[in-house]
């Protein structure tokens, strides 16, 4: 049973990270491949200060979102004049330099060791310490999320980014600061992407620097296209899907020698074969 | 809303394959007269370079018990799952052997990062995980479910330590300390021994990205130490070091750690100036008969010698640990986690083998000395 609550916690984490990076690639059309980054500030910023200064979990968590998305305003300040491939060319630059910072800055994040023994939340003397308690702490945040998210995109501030998405130069003759518009919603995806980060790094209770590689923002893009570009429950199903598909093939049977390289490769032929038939994604309304 | 729906039944038909294959593959363990042992190691991605060879390792060793009979007349049967050297995969491999196939002992990770990762899980459900690769000095004394055959890289400097005050007979030991966690390592482990026999020891350290050494090593030279510990984590500041130290005009005894050690070019490069310098490294005995065993076995069944002997050998004995701990104990994970610190001078592959309280490999790293550019055993 536990395994479910774990693959669950991990919908949960991941639900969080698509629901965030469909705001911005989704809704605002800026195909971000930093968002690894985000989820690395968030994580490590929490178990910083988890570990070293004794904090609670959900202060920690609160000051990770703040510093995510300071980050992510001097970052946005510099990507929000890029478009088009341009802005997934230079989004992929700062996800690569802020990995490296989680790398190299060994005084801090302890380098390539990563950061041992980071302890469960404790909420007001209670200690959410086992898998069942933590899936309803991380169901509640998905919740939160989502209803933060469904908020933003039916607002007047989420009809215009839906507008940069589908003609930026028009929507600045009616007079609205596009860069101001992708900045915005560049620096609330970071600061949703640090609630998931200092979930998995308080879950797992260890953090490296490998888990926020750039692999990682493209394995959350593809729960973002694979669910549906701009299609809030499609990110969800993506996160689902993304999370049961390799663990489900690990059930499949194949001989011990192989089992790791075609559990890979099958995972990769099934998203391929997904979007050649489902190019919009399983329930999105764009192409990207 | 129709489409929505339909995912909805995807998604939960997925969950229902899942749960019915996770009850089906529970009913064939219990069926099955076997004991099944977890694997946990990087079978893709980079890694993968280390952790197929070591998946083979522990199939021949496997195959061996199996053949004479397993254990208690029960085959062994490993699960191998992939851990990607990552803290997540890790963290996903250990918590499906521990639900679904429901080991009481998992041979792995075999990166730090797996380790630290699938400790926790292991130990939340009483399963005993034995790493046969993983260094790091975090997880020393992390879990009582945890041990390994594999020293920490504090190791060394213990060993080198006893090494300067018995063999040497050195009173003050100068170090020149990379702010790194493998350099702190050393020196923390090091300075512990040696100031417990009644050495000094003066430390210099210094960051990662410094060129200059001139100043720290005229400051040390002052104190007239008896050696110089050149304490860095990679091979280049070694010989910018050294060359300083020569551009100084100082003739200082030298004692390096493993990373340097470990490097050939280095050691040629410096061999002048390196000659007679003491060094511990985790290496191979080949004159050990078990490890020649493991050696031919390796290369009758694969037709090829084992590459990373070092690891190759825990792995190994790793293996046979477990079957010894089973025999003993049962398959049972507290059981087990209790046998493994009554490990004592186990003869294995890789040595005499003995597990200290804190699950930690009591010795492994043998002192060498450096000699005509290579570094060779030293004779006691």
């Amino acid at each position: 049973m536990d395994y479910f609550i774990h693959l669950a916690i991990l919908f949960a984490i991941y639900g969080i990270l698509g629901l965030s990076l469909n705001l911005v690639v989704g809704y605002t059309g800026l195909l971000s491949v930093a968002e690894a980054a985000f989820y690395g500030v968030g994580a490590y910023v929490t178990a910083l200060l988890l570990v070293n200064a004794g904090w609670n979990f959900f202060a920690a968590m609160g000051v990770a979102v703040i510093a995510s998305a300071a980050v992510a305003l001097v970052i946005g300040l510099v990507l929000s004049r890029f478009g088009g491939d341009y802005y997934a060319l230079a989004s992929l630059g700062f996800g690569v330099i802020i990995y490296s910072i989680f790398l190299n800055w060994q005084a801090v994040t302890n380098g390539p060791l990563g950061i041992p023994a980071i302890p469960r939340p404790d909420f007001f003397g209670y200690v959410i310490g086992d898998e069942a308690s933590y899936l309803v702490m991380s169901l509640v945040f998905l919740l939160l999320v989502y209803v933060v998210s469904r908020f933003i995109v039916r607002s007047s501030f989420g009809r215009a980014i839906r507008a940069i998405r589908e003609d930026e130069a028009a929507i600045q003759v009616f007079g609205y600061r596009a860069i101001n518009y992708k900045l915005l919603i560049f620096v609330i995806g970071a600061g949703i992407a640090a609630i998931a980060g200092a979930l998995y790094a308080s879950y797992i209770t260890y953090i490296d620097p490998s888990t926020f590689s750039v692999n990682e923002s493209i394995f959350v893009l593809a729960i973002v296209i694979l669910g549906g570009l701009a299609s809030l429950r499609g990110s969800l199903f993506g996160a689902a899907f993304l999370v049961l598909l390799p663990e489900l093939l690990r059930f499949v049977g194949f001989p011990d020698t192989i089992a790791a390289q075609m559990r890979q490769a099958v995972y990769g032929v099934l998203l391929v074969v997904l979007m050649l038939y489902r190019p919009e994604g399983l329930t999105g309304e764009y192409r990207l | 809303m129709s489409k929505s729906k339909t995912l909805w039944v995807v998604v939960g038909i997925l969950i229902v394959v899942v749960a019915v294959v996770y009850v089906v593959a529970g009913r064939k363990a219990a069926e099955k007269n076997v004991i099944k042992i977890g694997w946990v190691g990087p079978l893709t991605g980079d890694a993968a370079a280390y952790g197929e060879p070591m998946q083979k390792v522990t199939e021949l060793a496997v195959s061996e018990i199996n053949a004479m009979g397993g254990i208690d007349g029960k085959q062994i049967q490993v699960v191998y799952e992939d851990g990607k050297c990552d803290g997540l995969d890790g963290a996903n491999a250990v918590q499906k052997l521990v639900n679904v196939d429901s080991v009481q002992a998992i041979l792995g990770g075999f990166c730090s990062s797996e380790t630290l990762a699938g400790v926790p899980i292991a130990t939340a459900a009483k399963v005993l995980m034995l790493s046969a690769g993983a260094s790091s000095p975090s997880l020393t004394n992390i879990s009582p479910y945890f041990f390994r055959d594999y020293p920490s890289d504090a190791a060394q400097g213990k060993v080198l330590a006893d090494a300067a005050w018995n063999m040497k007979h050195w009173k003050e030991v100068a170090f020149i300390q990379e702010q790194t966690d493998y350099a702190k390592g050393v020196y923390d482990a090091f300075a512990t021994e040696f100031q417990s026999l009644g050495g000094k020891v003066i430390n210099q350290p210094f960051s990662s990205n410094t060129n200059d050494f001139r100043s720290i090593l005229t400051t040390l030279r002052s104190q007239h130490p008896n050696a110089l510990f050149v304490d860095v984590q990679a091979p280049l500041e070694a010989t910018r070091i050294l060359t300083q130290v020569q551009q100084l005009g100082w003739k200082p005894s030298l004692l390096i750690p493993d990373s340097v050690a470990g490097d050939p070019p280095t050691i040629r490069e410096n061999q002048a100036i390196l000659e007679g310098a003491l060094t511990a490294e985790f290496g191979t005995d080949p004159t050990n008969s078990k490890f020649e065993h493991l050696v031919s076995s390796y290369q009758a069944k694969y037709g090829a010698v084992p590459s990373y002997e070092s690891y190759a050998q825990t792995f190994y004995d790793a293996v046979y640990l477990l079957k010894d701990g089973i025999n003993a104990v049962g398959n049972n994970g507290t059981a087990l986690a209790q046998w493994s610190r009554t490990i004592k001078d186990w003869q294995g592959s890789s040595g005499s083998v003995t597990i200290l309280p804190t699950g930690d490999r009591a010795s492994g790293h043998r002192l060498e000395v450096i000699h005509g550019g290579k570094a060779v055993p030293a004779a006691q």
